[in-house]
């Protein structure tokens, strides 16, 4: 009988020291867990400091919108003056070719030669203009409408992800106080069981 | 003293040449038109700085979640082992109490039975838990990454239709001088012939 009695206490205090053991596991787990979420703190300092080189990067973008967008007005002008200048050389040249047909004079010919080279290279230039000012159209667009709707959703990608961070935060703190729970229910079991034992 | 022909061909002359000032002026106006493109090409350079710093940063966002998502779960791992050992010790308490009366081992009993049953909550947060990392990991990575690399081939197409425009508006002023200088020696062509008749 006194034999049994001690396999009994013996078993007994095996379960005694399996449960304080694993308090303290579970302690030690609830610590650990804690300290991610300082490391969740340093995630969120990261996404704070994207979004403070974001608002750079759309300042930057809005400065060259303001560039372009002062000075759209002039780029148009200039694109409308071409073709007036043209008109104005050919209606010259035309009047000087009325008044020289049929004169033999080499000088003549190649003033009137001349002419006509500074028409067709005003035309090439007219068209060259034209496409500088679309380049510039084009290049305003791609700033201001494509570039600032990818900040916005890149800034708005970082909104969702600062609050998913915070929920998993929060989710680790609440993990950790359970399994801290845990580990203080098991200590009281510990003692429970300790207590009992020393009654055998 | 020219002729009245000779006068005719002269303000000829003098018209084509008045249009040479002006083509002088259209090809000063497009070089100010791609002077304008100066300062907006230094800006795309910093640009792309940035949003390599931004392209930076969201990598080590990346590297940060899945280090602690490693944690987590190693974490998760030791809980479950952990939990399932307090199981069975539990269940073997249970079996060494059968027929006990004392009050210690009653309690005691109740709180391995607590303990358990919050364990098993632990494991089941701890899932809950990996899965939103898992979450976090996607949206701060997988879907910001191609935005910011997105952000990014965006400026290399401005920087390459900014470049295309100042090319072409080097060719443009070009134009407009070879124009200007044409009206001009056909303008003197035009009046020496004029003053000879």
């Amino acid at each position: 009988m006194a034999d049994g009695r001690g396999e009994y206490r013996e078993a007994i205090d095996f379960v005694t020291d399996t449960m304080a053991s694993h308090a303290e596991k579970f302690h030690s787990l609830a610590s650990e867990i804690s300290e991610l979420i300082l490391r969740f703190e340093g995630v969120t300092t990261q996404l704070e400091s994207m979004e403070k080189q974001l608002l750079r990067v759309r300042k930057t973008t809005e400065e060259v919108t303001g560039v372009l967008n002062a000075r759209g007005s002039e780029v148009n002008n200039i694109a409308n003056t071409t073709n007036t200048e043209i008109n104005a050389l050919s209606g010259t040249t035309r009047l000087a070719e009325q008044l020289l047909a049929g004169t033999g004079n080499q000088g003549a010919q190649d003033g009137l030669a001349h002419a006509h080279q500074a028409m067709s290279t005003a035309e090439l230039a007219r068209q060259g203009t034209e496409t500088v000012s679309e380049g510039i159209v084009q290049t305003m667009d791609l700033t201001h409408m494509a570039m600032e709707q990818l900040i916005d959703r890149v800034g708005m990608q970082i909104l969702a992800a600062k609050e998913k961070i915070a929920e998993t935060a929060i989710a680790t703190g609440v993990s950790a106080t359970n399994l801290d729970t845990t580990s203080r229910q098991a200590d009281l079991a510990a003692q429970d069981w300790r207590g009992y034992s020393n009654t055998l | 003293m020219a002729s009245e022909f000779g006068e005719q061909i002269k303000l000829a002359g003098q018209a084509v040449g008045d249009q040479a000032g002006p083509l002088g002026v259209m090809a000063d106006g497009v070089e100010s038109m791609a002077g304008y493109l100066d300062p907006v090409s230094e800006k795309i350079t910093e640009f792309m700085t940035q949003t390599r710093r931004l392209q930076e940063v969201a990598e080590e966002i990346v590297r940060m979640l899945a280090a602690q998502s490693v944690t987590l779960l190693e974490h998760h791992d030791t809980a479950v082992a952990t939990s399932n050992e307090l199981q069975s010790a539990g269940e073997m308490a249970m079996r060494l109490l059968v027929g006990a009366t004392s009050s210690t081992a009653l309690e005691g009993r109740r709180e391995v039975n607590r303990a358990t049953t919050t364990a098993q909550a632990s494991i089941v947060d701890g899932d809950r838990l990996l899965q939103q990392m898992g979450e976090a990991n996607t949206m701060a990575g997988d879907q910001m990454n191609p935005l910011i690399e997105a952000i990014y081939l965006k400026m290399a197409e401005l920087s390459e239709k900014i470049e295309e425009t100042r090319t072409s508006s080097r060719i443009t002023v070009e134009g407009w001088r070879t124009s200007s200088d044409a009206a001009n020696v056909a303008s003197e062509k035009l009046i020496e012939y004029g003053d000879s008749l």
